[in-house]
């Protein structure tokens, strides 16, 4: 049923110092779905995220053994890792719009990877916001502070900071659990919308959310993935013990 | 029952530190007020215009008040001059500050970071008059190949020592401002895929902007306000500057120059120009201080862009895409659509496409060499210089009139100077700090009106709290030539660093400890006692150190206040006598001990360096308290 | 457009550095350097060396001032003796004026009209270019015992010996021994004025407290050299009777009105210059012509 996989993992541990934080993750992630990563706080479900776009490069003491594959290609063989990070975006917790203008945030992907015609720039500020569903609400402010933006309309802003440089994966590390309902609600609307043209992964604590949006889930505990599968099965019929206490909310 | 108790004791302390801050406002006040009095006689007499728009400066000692005026004094040529050399000041230092201050931010490798960081410190507490002698000595003759007699001096050497000289308070301030912005914004610009360096100037930079500029302003304070480095390698001729190469004087070291000897009425001209300093500074911060209060702290690039953007509006845009075909989003099997496809293929690299962060990012590791290059050039001169004469007869010896000169009566006398100093101004400064941060409303009136005050006594050129002090401490409260007025001096002129020091460290803890202790129901002052000041307690410590620093190599606001030449050992703070910076000076002044001279700079530099040691050593100690590194 | 850029950045980097490479290959023109205004040695320095017409470089003939821009417009003013020395000795083509007594092997001094200074030259008037040490307190102003001992060892033939080891010595037949005072001394005597007497008058503390012994060991000595003119403001205002001032030139005729004053020594101003200079004597018109700015090459003067 699942043609072709974005994102695959092969026997993936890592170490903070000696801290264990991921061992022995094997997942494959289908082409243009919404995967879930769930599990309680500290599991690592973060961390394995931020493999994918080698986020965690930045961190000292991260080590990293066994393979990460995206689109077949081992992402930590002789690749541009700048690349690699415009075709797998990153949207963040806390909305982290940078301090400019919302058509400076849209276009700083862009002008990275070499657009330069002016032309071009505005064709992409339209796509990716009206993409992002937030075209309407900024049109008229293109030019005023991002921070002057409400909360929802930041992190919406940082979606489509995200799809202007055309990546396909989309990875979300609980992009609405700063935000209030509404605004969760229309970024839940606009993740069913993008997942015809993206992979998106998405880490999130809240399970409502995870029935709602995704079509597979995955459940972490202690740095491993103890569970993954069609999200209605997952939650219906969880194969994993502890995965089961966890949705019934026995703990977590 | 115990609510109400807590009520005035909170109230008291509120109106304690609410004190000590407006001080600032009465200090400012005072010094103002003490150079219009000095001055506005002389300016009478003079004419006011003549004064400052009058291009030639030949002042007559024998001129008084009352009698016919033999002398000129205008002194337009000295503050073109004072203009010149700030400017040219800013260019280097701030540069070399800036772009050091990145380096050491974001690319200096984790083991160096420290040692350079306390290295670009250490040239901060390095004396103006050693300063001096190496311009003299060192540089000027490198710079006097290129020049027309063999002489380097002019406003290009003025402005190479002054940017060295304040390239250390541009670098830590900006250093600061840059490791505070929210680590956020670098990872949100890495994930798009833009290179560090590209993510430093191009997103932290600009986030770091108000910090930055605000190290600029003290840089250009402490320019603009130099007087014993500058006396030495600029000429001094009180004409119009006209090349890179010729004499010249500024406003200070025109004061410096002819206060020891000045008559009635040029006493008050010297005392008028100082007021003159003190207006442009005042003038400039306020200026700066409404620029950067209009354009608020976050707001994007202004005006080009809006420009740029007024000519898409939406309903032009859509009808241009429209036009284009492009507003068909939606494709027949309802997929979005990108008109816009990067290379997926991301085994290609990527065209290196920022090139200026990248030019910037060499800049910065160029600047770092060249401040620490000229650290240890000035630090090896001074050794080689001195150290063979460094000799216990020196140190320890005696006090005689005649034969070897012995430092140890400076020794003691700047020890007692720094004590004096430290006392008055640390408490005051902290406490006014903690005003401004923990009770004042930061968007009232009240605030900006003394941070305004505080920024200017900043900016006050060391000069001019000479004058003030010999003028008010010895003059009119008789406390003659003594340690006292110098300390007291001293203490006014570091006041306003150890305030904004400490408010920078105070604001950077964190506020949501704060609100974990009133959660608790400690009242505002047990929070700042307990919670906020430990958890600052390495920011201030570090303004501490830095502002002794400042106490150790200052000469000229203890030169008039505390005596020019070495005196026998104090016998208490009535005594005179010369602090260390000043005997330095006073030896070299005749040529006979220009040996013991150099020694006693070298004797002042291992005092400044192991205070800077000290003090990293014991600000580790503290971090490593509150942040549980192992 | 950037292309244009590039090239103007480019063309006005080479105008720059071959105007320096230019400079740096031309012969120089001599560094002129003197001392600031308040300096004893600055003001006889000035009033001694004349041209032709009588003009000093402090007034004209006729007694008015020389106004500021007389002097060559990149003179160097600075402000002590160890600065001038530091500078002559670093620059070969400078030119300065400092205390004879100060003189040692880092620079040469020069001989002017042909004479050489030394003491002898002075005393017998030949060297031209001398000046007294003036020793001043105010008039009519009670001084201290402290200070009135210490004025009359100044005066003695005691002092005068002191004097001799490094300066002319003002060696009259009125100067008598100095007596020891019978009671004890105490106070503090201030001393204020020109640099270039500083390291003398550290001497002479030093032999009075020798010779004085415990009779003025009690007696503190504030000694602070900020140059003659400060030296003469602050004995004008003496008002307790212990300041003493020290001035490296003659009293002006206001001065005098209001100072008591003795010569304690002579000294001379010695024309110094770096010691690759070839340059061995100067004229005093010659001397004028070079801080005017007429004369800017010392290859010129041959």
């Amino acid at each position: 049923m699942v043609e072709k996989y974005s994102i695959r993992t092969e026997d993936l541990d890592l170490h903070y110092d000696a801290f264990k934080a991921l061992s022995n993750v094997n997942i494959q992630i289908p082409e243009k779905t919404i995967t879930a990563f769930i599990g309680p706080s500290g599991c690592g479900k973060t961390t394995l995220l931020k493999c994918f776009n080698r986020m965690n490069d930045l961190i000292a003491n991260c080590r990293i053994t066994g393979k990460i594959y995206v689109r077949d290609i081992d992402i930590h063989s002789d690749i541009d890792v700048n690349a690699l990070r415009r075709d797998v975006g990153m949207v963040f917790q806390k909305p982290n719009v940078f301090p400019m203008s919302v058509r400076d945030n849209v276009t700083f992907g862009p002008i990275t990877h070499g657009v330069k015609k002016k032309s071009d720039l505005d064709k992409i500020v339209y796509e990716s916001l009206h993409n992002a569903g937030l075209w309407n609400e900024v049109k008229d402010r293109l030019n005023k502070s991002a921070l002057g933006l409400s909360g929802g309309q930041q992190q919406r802003l940082c979606i489509a900071r995200a799809l202007a440089v055309s990546p396909d994966i989309l990875l979300m590390d609980e992009p609405t659990s700063a935000l209030d309902p509404i605004s969760s609600g229309k970024i839940e609307d606009l993740c069913d919308e993008l997942k015809s043209r993206y992979t998106i992964v998405i880490v999130t604590h809240n399970m409502q959310q995870a029935i709602r949006i995704s079509d597979y889930t995955a459940f972490f505990l202690l740095g491993e993935m103890l569970e993954f599968g069609e999200t209605e099965e997952v939650f219906s019929n969880p194969k994993n013990k502890k995965c089961e206490n966890y949705i019934t909310g026995r703990f977590g | 029952m115990h609510i109400q108790k807590k009520h005035t004791k909170e109230k008291f302390f509120k109106a304690l530190f609410g004190a000590t801050a407006i001080l600032t406002i009465l200090e400012v006040a005072s010094i103002i007020v003490f150079m219009l009095y000095g001055a506005v006689p002389a300016l009478q007499k003079i004419g006011f215009l003549n004064f400052i728009f009058g291009s030639e400066w030949n002042s007559s000692n024998y001129d008084t008040y009352t009698g016919p005026m033999e002398g000129l004094y205008g002194i337009m040529p000295m503050i073109v001059g004072s203009l010149f050399a700030t400017a040219g000041a800013v260019l280097v230092g701030g540069t070399i500050g800036f772009f050091s201050a990145v380096f050491l931010a974001e690319f200096c490798p984790k083991k160096l970071k420290k040692v350079l960081s306390h290295s670009i410190n250490l040239l901060s507490g390095i004396p103006s008059v050693v300063y001096g002698f190496f311009g003299m000595k060192v540089l000027l003759p490198l710079l006097g190949v290129f020049s027309e007699n063999g002489d380097g001096a002019g406003i290009l050497s003025v402005s190479l020592v002054l940017g060295i000289m304040i390239t250390p308070t541009v670098t830590a301030l900006s250093k600061t401002s840059i490791e505070a912005v929210d680590r956020s914004f670098f990872e949100g610009a890495v994930a798009l895929g833009a290179r560090k360096e590209r993510a430093v100037f191009k997103v932290i930079i600009p986030a770091g902007k108000s910090g930055i500029f605000a190290s600029l302003i003290l840089g250009i304070g402490r320019a603009i306000g130099e007087t014993m480095a500058v006396v030495m390698v600029a000429g001094n001729n009180p004409i119009f500057p006209s090349g890179i190469f010729a004499s010249f004087r500024t406003l200070t070291t025109n004061i410096v120059l002819e206060m020891s000897y000045g008559g009635e009425l040029q006493t008050g001209a010297l005392i008028a120009s100082g007021a003159v300093l003190t207006f442009f500074i005042l003038a400039t911060n306020i200026c700066f201080g409404l620029i950067r209060n209009s354009g608020s702290r976050f707001k994007g690039k202004k005006s080009s862009l809006a420009t740029l953007a007024t000519s898409y509006t939406s309903t032009d845009f859509t009808e241009a895409t429209k036009a284009e075909g492009l507003l068909d989003l939606q494709t027949t099997d309802g997929e979005l659509q990108n008109s816009q496809t990067f290379n997926n293929n991301f085994l290609v690299t990527s065209k290196k496409t920022d090139k200026a962060s990248l030019i910037g990012k060499h800049m910065g590791t160029v600047s770092t060499i060249i401040a620490c290059v000229s650290l240890f050039s000035i630090i090896i001169f001074i050794l080689v210089n001195g150290l063979p004469y460094i000799t216990s007869e020196l140190l320890f010896g005696e006090f005689s009139y005649a034969g070897t000169p012995s430092i140890a009566s400076s020794i003691v006398s700047t020890l007692m100077v720094i004590v004096l100093g430290s006392v008055v101004a640390f408490p005051l400064g902290i406490a006014a700090a903690i005003f401004l941060a923990e009770y004042a409303n930061k968007n009232g009136k009240m605030c900006k009106i003394i941070r305004l005050m505080s920024e200017t006594l900043g900016g006050i050129p060391s000069i001019v709290y000479g004058l003030f002090g010999l003028l008010f401490f010895c003059n009119i409260l008789k406390m003659g030539t003594s340690i006292l007025a110098g300390g007291l001096t001293l203490s006014l002129m570091i006041v306003s660093t150890t305030i904004r020091g400490t408010e920078e460290a105070l604001l950077m803890v964190n506020d949501s400890l704060r609100e974990a202790s009133y959660a608790l129901g400690a009242g505002k002052f047990r929070t700042i006692r307990k919670v906020v000041i430990p958890n600052a307690l390495p920011g201030i410590f570090a303004t501490i150190i830095l502002g002794i620093s400042r106490m150790v190599s200052e000469s000229a606001p203890v030169l008039f206040t505390m005596g020019a030449s070495i005196k026998p050992m104090p016998t208490g703070f009535k005594s005179s006598g010369a602090t260390l910076a000043v005997a330095l000076y006073a030896l070299g002044r005749e040529w006979m001990h220009i040996n013991e001279s150099y020694a006693t700079a070298c004797v002042l530099i291992i005092l400044v360096l192991i205070l800077n040691i000290a003090s990293a050593m014991i600000a580790s100690k503290f971090t490593k308290r509150l942040t549980c590194t192992t | 457009m950037r292309k244009l850029l590039m090239f103007i950045t480019i063309a006005v980097c080479l105008c720059l550095c071959s105007t320096f490479i230019f400079t740096a290959c031309a012969p120089k023109t001599i560094l002129v350097i003197t001392r600031e205004a308040g300096s004893g040695t600055r003001d006889a320095f000035d009033t001694l060396i004349k041209n032709e017409n009588g003009d000093s470089l402090a007034k004209k003939a006729d007694g008015t001032n020389q106004p500021t821009d007389l002097f060559i417009s990149n003179i160097n003013i600075l402000e002590s003796t160890a600065q001038v020395v530091t500078k002559v000795a670093s620059t070969k083509n400078a030119i300065g004026y400092i205390s004879l007594g100060s003189v040692d092997e880092s620079v040469k001094a020069i001989s002017v009209n042909g004479v050489a200074p030394s003491s002898a030259t002075v005393l017998d008037g030949t060297y031209a270019l001398k000046r007294p040490f003036v020793i001043v307190t105010k008039k009519d102003q009670n001084l201290t015992t402290a200070t009135a001992d210490f004025m009359s060892y100044l005066k003695s033939k005691d002092a005068q010996e002191i004097v001799a080891s490094s300066y002319i010595k003002q060696d009259n037949d009125s100067k008598t021994a100095y007596v020891v005072p019978a009671a004890p001394l105490t106070g503090t005597i201030k001393l204020r004025g020109s640099t270039s007497i500083e390291p003398l008058m550290k001497s002479l503390i030093q032999a009075y407290k020798t010779r004085g012994g415990s009779a003025v060991s009690a007696i503190v000595f504030d000694l602070d050299a900020l140059g003659s003119s400060p030296g003469i403001t602050a004995t004008k205002g003496d008002t307790e009777g212990n300041i003493i001032g020290m001035s490296s030139s003659a009293l002006k005729s206001a001065d005098k009105e209001v100072l008591e004053e003795f010569d304690i020594a002579l000294d001379a101003v010695a024309i110094i210059v770096n010691n690759d200079n070839s340059i061995t004597n100067l004229t005093i018109a010659q001397i004028f012509d070079i801080y005017t700015g007429k004369l800017t090459s010392f290859a010129d003067i041959k």
